[in-house]
């Protein structure tokens, strides 16, 4: 009889640059075996536990909604101003994460691990397919009590109430069923449509789905290797801003490019950088290139080229001003 | 010690000396008078030479802020300005009559950044007006032009933070594609 191999429990974070994301993951895969019980890193919001930066406005509605709902989801936030709540901030220290980590084994004592779900597609996916339906007039989306519906192809987004970044952060974090409606529905899209009045802005929404319920995972109909581009900047002024989303946009409006090579351009991992060609896709400002599929660049022929004088000039500046770093 | 600048431009009352103040190290110098185009703007005092704010960087040299004037009668100090600077932010006031016409004007005073991907639209006050920030997208593509775009309170440093992080991301895209051969 062999020993059952312990299940690994969930960890994740939100709000912080990808570096704190890449660095999580490597830390914890020094970890192992250091820790009272196996840990993983997950893409998921359902994860056992939420690292999160403490001045980001979604991740302060997640901790609340968690906390309301009573979900026994552990947070751990980047700061606080009470010494005796445990703290993780970037760069996360071996110890101080091993220690974590141990609190939260005690505090989820006796739950099961949240479970993975690899098998099913992402919500990004989901949405991207009933989006990209043949006929589709309308997607109904459904989280909890929230009742919304996208309208094609102008894209306005209507609820059943004025939503707050609360009840975004309940849809970002929960089960959501997405639906789409073509001629035949005709009844289901009235009463919709008497049903949810309230528009929102749609571009936010969508974003934030395809930055964070996309699994890791690029979307099936993306090829890393064949060129795409953006036909127009994402407002983030509107949807919020990531140096890392700023720096992949102001490429890709300029030139087309694989994402293989826009991953090697960037500097990006090609896994971080898929939540934002997701994200790009399902807004709608990411089309197709007009070149072939490009074989994967050699590793050395667009490695980022000495600093220039500008390029001194352009990171002395930055770091005046602490952005995109 | 080495200087550079960058431009900020934009019809009256757009918010140019309040996005400076948000980012210059110390209070910007501004040389504001009686505002005598109330047809314009309705407010008291405008910029009649230049807004100044700077900002040091490591290793002692300084990037200098400019706020052009707004009244295109100015406009021969928009070219003067121009010659040097790094980029320009271009703050567009959603809530004029003609939004898109100011931002003509600007966008062909300072043709030359544009084209080389040196600029960033910052739209305020965009629930006050019928624009929309898909008209200003479409009127640039019409232009030739792919920039960014973004909804701004330029009260709030993080905005002005934002149109910064993107023009210096636009720069150096530029650059990095310019020693790039197409794949």
């Amino acid at each position: 009889m062999s020993a059952q191999v312990p299940k690994a429990r969930r960890i994740t974070c939100i709000g912080f640059d990808w570096r704190a994301e890449v660095s999580l993951k490597e830390t914890l895969a020094l970890l192992r075996g250091k820790t009272r019980e196996p840990w993983q890193y997950s893409d998921e919001l359902t994860a056992d536990v939420v690292v999160y930066e403490t001045h980001n406005v979604l991740a302060q509605a997640m901790v609340r909604r968690s906390a309301a709902e009573n979900t026994g989801r552990v947070f751990f936030p980047s700061s606080s101003e009470d010494d005796s709540v445990l703290t993780l901030r970037y760069p996360f220290g071996a110890s101080r994460l091993v220690a974590c980590l141990d609190s939260a084994s005690l505090q989820l004592q006796g739950r099961v691990p949240a479970t993975e779900q690899a098998e099913a597609p992402s919500l990004c996916q989901r949405l991207d397919d009933a989006l990209r339906a043949p006929g589709t007039l309308a997607v109904s989306i459904r989280a909890g009590d929230q009742q919304g519906w996208l309208r094609l192809p102008e894209r306005e987004l209507h609820w059943s109430q004025p939503l707050g970044v609360d009840e975004i952060a309940g849809l970002l974090s929960g089960e959501v069923e997405v639906e789409a409606l073509g001629p035949t529905e005709g009844a289901a899209l009235r009463r919709l449509e008497a049903a949810a009045r309230h528009p929102a802005p749609a571009e936010g929404l969508l974003w934030a789905i395809g930055i964070a319920r996309s699994k890791g995972s690029l979307l099936p109909r993306l090829d890393i290797a064949r060129p795409c581009r953006l036909r127009r900047w994402p407002d983030f002024g509107a949807i919020g801003r990531r140096s890392l989303d700023i720096r992949c946009a102001s490429l890709l409006t300029q030139r087309e490019l694989a994402p293989s090579h826009l991953a090697m351009m960037a500097g990006i991992p090609l896994g971080v950088l898929g939540n934002f060609l997701n994200a790009c896709a399902l807004v709608g400002v990411l089309e197709p290139g007009k070149a072939q599929p490009a074989a994967a660049p050699a590793p050395q022929a667009h490695a980022l080229p000495q600093e220039s004088g500008l390029g001194s000039v352009l990171r002395r500046i930055r770091t005046a001003l602490a952005i995109g770093q | 010690m080495r200087e550079y600048k960058l431009l900020f431009a934009g019809p009256m009352g757009a918010g140019k000396t309040t996005a400076i103040a948000a980012i210059s190290d110390a209070a910007p110098v501004r040389t504001e008078a009686v505002n005598s185009d109330r047809v314009q703007h309705s407010k008291e005092l405008t910029t009649v030479g230049f807004d100044y704010g700077e900002i040091a960087l490591d290793g002692g040299d300084r990037l200098r802020l400019y706020g052009m004037p707004g009244q295109d009668r100015f406009d021969f100090m928009w070219k003067v300005a121009s010659e040097g600077a790094l980029g320009v932010v271009l703050l567009s006031d959603n809530s004029r009559p003609e939004p898109l016409k100011d931002l003509a004007l600007y966008v062909e005073s300072f043709r030359a950044m544009a084209e080389r991907g040196a600029m960033v639209i910052g739209i305020g006050r965009l629930g006050s007006g019928h624009t929309s920030v898909e008209s200003y997208t479409a009127w640039l593509a019409g232009q030739g032009l792919s920039l960014p775009v973004f909804t701004v309170d330029v009260r709030r440093r993080d905005d002005v933070l934002l149109l910064l992080d993107a023009l210096l991301y636009q720069i150096e895209a530029a650059r990095l594609l310019a020693d790039t051969p197409h794949a």
